[in-house]
Parts: C-alpha cells; sequence; structure tokens
C-alpha cells in the first residue's frame, strides 16, 4: 500500500515502518535497509514505487464521465491514481453524473479512468459486498483446478477460452 | 446453570479480560472469536472500546478505504489487533507467508505485507489458534512473516503481546524473547499442553488456570453477542449451534 503511494507521487521508492528482521528483506531483494538520513541511528527499511501499467478494479456504479463507485475496501481511487491506464468493470451503468452525489462507498473520479465496462456480475466467483456473495463452490472448483496444469487447462477452456464473451460466462456458471 | 464452557468460549473471555475500556481495537474479517471477545467486552467492562471489523462497513469508521485504516494503525493509533499465525515459534516469531520454501511452498498463505508491519506498530497484537498442535508451535518457523522481537534501534512501539489457542494461554517474555505459558484452560494439563508443542513449555510452577468464563459472560457470549456476531460470521454462528 505504501508502494502504491509512491507511485501515486510518482517517486521511485518509499521508506515503510515493519519489515525489519522479517524474512521479506531475504526474499525481496529489492526491499532494503537503509539509514534513516535524518537520524542514522535509526534503520529503516525502503521499498520500490509499485505504478503499474494497467488497473482493473469492479465497482458498483459507472457513470458516463467515468466516474465510478467502488467498494472502501478495494482501494480503487489509490490503484486508480497510480496506474497508467486504468478500467472499471461496474455492476451498472448509470445517466445521473456521480461526481455530485453523496455516496456510500468510494468515488473514483473519471479523470483517471480510461475506460468503464457495463459488466454485471463482474466480481463472480468473488463476492461484490451488498450485491452478492461469494460463490463458495466455483472457488473450491477453482481451487481443485490449480493443483495441475492439465486440469487447470480444462478450468480455463470451460469458464474463459470457451464462453466467447462475459454473457457466455455468466450462463456457463448458472448466471 | 448454563452448559459447560465450549474452547472458543474459554478463548473469547480470555481474550475479552485482556481488552480495556476506551480502547481502539481492529479484527480482521475471518477472526470470529476475536470478534466476539470485543463485543463481549464491550458489554461488560468496556463500553466505551472503538471496533473496527475490518470488511464489515458497519464497522468501518474511516472513508479513504484500507488505505486510511492501515496509515492510522502504521501511526500507532490502533491499541490490540488479532492476527492467526500459520506457524508460530518459541521466540514468538509467526508465519502467516508460506509453508515450505519460499520459492516452491507447499502452501501460500494469505499474509501480505500488512502482516510484516502491524505487529510493529499496533500497541497489543495477539495470536489466536483454535488447533493447538506440533504441526503449528514449531521450534522454527518456515518463513518470519514477522518476529517476535526486534533490537532497540528499530522502530517498534508495539507487538506481539500473547497467543491464545484452545489449550492455553502464551504471553510473550521481551526480556527472555521467548513465550512463556501464562495459564492453562481449565481441563488442560502441563503434559496435555507439551505433548502438543514443538518447543519446551516454559511454565510458572503452578501453572495458574485460565479464568473460566462467569454465567454472565456465558449468556452474553450465547445470546447478543451470538446475534451481533451472525450478520458478520454466519458460517461460523451455524458451526457452533
Amino acid at each position: 500500500m505504501s508502494a502504491l503511494q509512491a507511485g501515486v507521487m510518482n517517486v521511485p521508492f518509499v521508506p515503510v515502518r515493519g519489515l525489519l528482521g522479517t524474512d521479506y528483506m531475504k526474499v525481496r531483494p529489492d526491499f532494503k535497509e537503509i539509514a534513516n538520513p535524518y537520524d542514522p541511528r535509526e534503520p529503516i527499511a525502503i521499498v520500490p514505487a509499485i505504478a503499474p501499467d494497467v488497473a482493473v478494479f469492479h465497482g458498483w456504479r459507472g457513470d458516463r464521465s467515468g466516474n465510478v463507485v467502488a467498494s472502501q475496501a478495494a482501494d480503487a481511487k489509490l490503484i486508480a491514481q497510480a496506474s497508467r491506464r486504468v478500467i472499471a468493470t461496474v455492476e451498472e451503468l448509470v445517466d445521473d453524473n456521480l461526481a455530485g452525489q453523496p455516496v456510500r462507498g468510494a468515488l473514483v473520479p473519471g479523470i483517471h479512468m480510461t475506460a468503464v465496462v457495463h459488466a454485471p456480475r463482474g466480481a463472480h466467483p468473488t463476492a461484490c459486498h451488498g450485491r452478492y456473495p461469494v460463490d463458495r463452490a466455483h472457488l473450491q472448483e477453482y481451487i481443485e483446478a490449480a493443483q495441475s496444469d492439465a486440469t487447470f487447462k480444462r478450468y480455463l477452456d470451460r469458464y474463459v477460452l470457451g464462453t466467447g464473451d462475459h454473457a457466455g460466462y455468466l450462463a456457463r456458471v448458472g448466471g | 446453570m448454563s452448559d459447560a464452557p465450549t474452547a472458543a468460549e474459554v478463548m473469547a473471555v480470555a481474550f475479552a479480560r485482556r481488552l480495556h475500556d476506551g480502547e481502539t481495537i481492529a479484527v480482521g474479517s475471518v477472526s470470529p472469536i476475536p470478534a466476539s471477545a470485543c463485543l463481549l467486552a464491550r458489554a461488560t467492562h468496556a463500553p466505551g472500546a472503538r471496533l473496527i471489523l475490518l470488511g464489515n462497513p458497519d464497522h468501518f469508521p474511516f472513508n479513504g478505504g484500507m488505505q486510511e485504516f492501515y496509515n492510522f494503525a502504521i501511526r500507532g493509533r490502533i491499541d490490540v489487533f488479532f492476527g492467526s499465525g500459520a506457524q508460530i515459534d518459541q521466540h514468538g516469531n509467526f508465519n502467516l507467508s508460506v509453508i515450505g520454501d519460499y520459492a516452491k511452498p507447499k502452501v501460500r498463505l494469505p499474509g501480505g505485507r500488512a502482516q510484516g508491519a502491524l505487529p510493529f506498530v499496533v500497541r497489543r497484537f495477539y495470536l489466536f489458534r483454535t488447533d493447538h498442535t506440533r504441526r503449528v508451535f514449531v521450534p522454527r518457523v518456515d518463513f518470519i512473516t514477522a518476529p517476535g522481537t526486534s533490537p532497540p534501534e528499530v522502530y517498534r512501539p508495539g507487538g506481539l503481546a500473547a497467543v491464545v489457542t484452545d489449550l492455553c494461554v502464551l504471553e510473550l517474555s521481551r526480556e527472555r524473547r521467548r513465550l512463556e505459558l501464562a495459564s492453562l484452560h481449565p481441563g488442560v494439563s502441563l503434559d496435555d499442553a507439551q505433548a502438543r508443542t514443538g518447543f519446551p513449555l516454559h511454565a510458572p510452577t503452578p501453572v495458574p488456570a485460565t479464568p473460566s468464563p462467569t454465567e454472565r459472560e456465558l449468556d452474553l457470549l450465547r445470546g447478543p453477542v451470538r446475534e451481533e456476531l451472525e450478520a458478520f460470521y454466519p458460517e461460523f454462528v451455524r458451526a457452533q449451534a
């Protein structure tokens, strides 16, 4: 999250609390320990910024100016600002401008958006808070399919490559 | 008389009694026992405790997403946070990242970077396990998601306070850099606990008993707390029934 914040600010790295003494410092050579330049007695970890080329997130509603309302928990506004291109899929498209309205959730201003895509149940098989819960049976199927390349290929053929489009996917999963 | 308390109820009460009035307490999205403890504490001795239930918009007092919560925690504003360690070792190091080798894991766990920061800044970090076994309590964790203790020059205003399991309460001694047995739950012997722990248990003699839930605590846990919890963890509440 700090790394995304650094991406939002267009700085190359960010000092973060914690991490020192954890094995993340061993498995991530790009995480480094430095002396705080302002108080050299203090060691502190730095991590490189994250600035994605493309971000995709799912929201509740989108309007024709690209404004999107999403769950607070998704941190969509942070991700949208850090990324070069931003695609939101939404449960519904509305004609009213969302920017001037009181919203429950997080409003991501259209200025950050590259495209808004109407995709009802687009978060499936995960949950869309307030709309539909996690599809546990499907996730279980996914987990089992992910055990080997052969079963995973069958999963992809059945639910991704072989469905044509989003409507085809929803029909396949019983939507 | 109510039915005898379950292990989950003993754990909830052990946690509830460690929470104080006026504290800010955060609970993860898959932590029903700590959540019951918070609701119980609020219904008894800590009416002014502030609860943050991650994943529940009705108990999430921020409007800037997880980022706002995370930064709030980093600034040391959270008194208590609960986590679950997949592996916990004698030095209080815990692993919520990966079982086996990091590059070729047997199991990849959900612990992310936040678990490498929150245990440094949250005043009291508690771990819970409902299955106290040698698989969990290991001599040495496969991966240190967060260390039990840190050298004095590292910024660490908070840290691990205790581990509560279905058998006992272990507390971290910072001076001795190790977990020590603080109490055994009713009906659990030191031999039982030791047999299911993969490192030597350091215990006072005699070992104190974890306080049994009172009738009032049990009534609250089985009544209003359970009702409030049901909206958040329906599957947990069903499994308890």
